[in-house]
């Protein structure tokens, strides 16, 4: 949607996925409702020339914050706009870690979402605990052959330089260590 | 927000000079369009339509209280689906963007699916200062602009579409 006078109209239940953009709502538009949308995979998960994978969002809203009302719409990505219907997560892959006899010790996959977070990072053990992987809203990344049992992982979201407190933890995480054939 | 009723009419006008394969009327629309096709009265697809009208929409809706039923058929431009939207406009200028469904300055028309708009080296569908649109049950895809491209007007009602890899490196724009 573009430009100044692009007012008061309804999107609601739509779905756009693959796209350069899910929706695009240009500087000035106003007293548009976004409403229970689902807009994932913006840009294209699968890329070709016309959709690179280094730009584009789920929602980009350059209009001024405030303007448009976004209700429930499923994204993973955003700019100036809530992607209200899924929230943070934080999960490890594989958890439990299967080990062998004897180890104590085991490797995983951090993965995280934060889609109403721009800057990211996880930490061991406690909110201001070793930092193990920074990014943005959506990243993975792999751990070492250093995780012990019932380790807690800390997302948290330090946008805009936010302190590593509790406050601003998203998602926490355990992961487990199972001996392998039990 | 209006919801829109096709009326009872099926007349069409059509400007430019319109060629039209397989079909009979234009407001039933089938065949190959390769001159911009007016619309005055409410219309339907009665059979897949293939455009190949060149800097200029394929489909334009030319008054108000006009309803389009795709009636689930497809409309297809002549951009490449696998990616050649680099071989596309590099400017965007209404009037003279190839679209596929485009309307300036008018009330309360209604595009109704289901029904596929795709492959269109500008937006699927493209409303420039028009008020009360609705769009409702379209899929848009492969569009080298936004599948559903809105600028200006108010009251639109804007639902239940589905968008699929609208959009290029030169028109980040996206699938609404």
């Amino acid at each position: 949607m573009e430009g100044t006078g692009t007012n008061n109209n309804v999107i609601e239940e739509n779905t756009a996925f693959g796209n350069s953009n899910g929706l695009y709502l240009t500087a000035g538009t106003q007293g548009n409702i976004i409403h229970a949308n689902t807009f994932t995979g913006n840009p294209a998960v699968q890329t070709d020339v016309d959709h690179p994978s280094d730009s584009g969002v789920d929602i980009l809203n350059a209009a001024n914050a405030g303007d448009n009302a976004f209700v429930g719409n499923v994204c993973m990505t955003s700019v100036n706009a809530p992607c209200s219907a899924l929230g943070p997560s934080l999960t490890a892959s594989p958890n439990p870690i299967q080990i062998a006899g004897g180890t104590i010790l085991g490797q995983t996959t951090i993965s995280w979402s934060a889609p109403d977070a721009q800057v990211v990072e996880v930490h061991l053990g406690s909110p201001n605990g070793p930092l193990f992987a920074q990014g943005g809203s959506r990243g993975s990344a792999k751990t070492g052959t250093w995780v012990p049992e019932g380790l807690t992982f800390y997302l948290q979201d330090v946008t805009g330089g936010s302190p590593l407190t509790s406050d601003y933890t998203l998602a926490t995480l355990v992961v487990h260590l199972q001996p392998a054939g039990n | 927000m209006n919801r829109l009723r096709a009326s009872s009419s099926f007349a069409c006008a059509v400007l430019g000079f319109l060629l039209i394969v397989g079909t009979a009327t234009a407001a039933k629309i089938s065949g190959t369009i390769s001159a911009t096709m007016t619309i005055n009265e409410d219309s339907q697809l009665a059979g897949d339509v293939t455009c190949t009208v060149t800097g200029a929409p394929c489909i334009s809706i030319g008054a108000p209280n006009v309803t389009l039923e795709l009636n689930g058929f497809t409309i297809t431009g002549q951009a490449d689906p696998q990616g050649a939207c680099s071989a596309g406009p590099t400017t965007f200028v209404v009037g003279s963007v190839e679209d596929g469904i485009e309307l300036q300055g008018q009330a309360n028309v209604a595009i109704h699916g289901p029904g596929i708009v795709q492959q269109f080296r500008g937006p699927g569908i493209l409303s420039v200062n028009s008020g009360s649109l609705t769009v409702t049950g379209v899929t848009t895809a492969n569009n080298c602009m936004s599948g559903i491209l809105v600028g200006g007007g108010s009251s639109h009602n804007i639902s239940d579409n589905v968008s699929i890899r609208n959009g290029s490196r030169s028109f980040a724009c996206g699938g609404i």
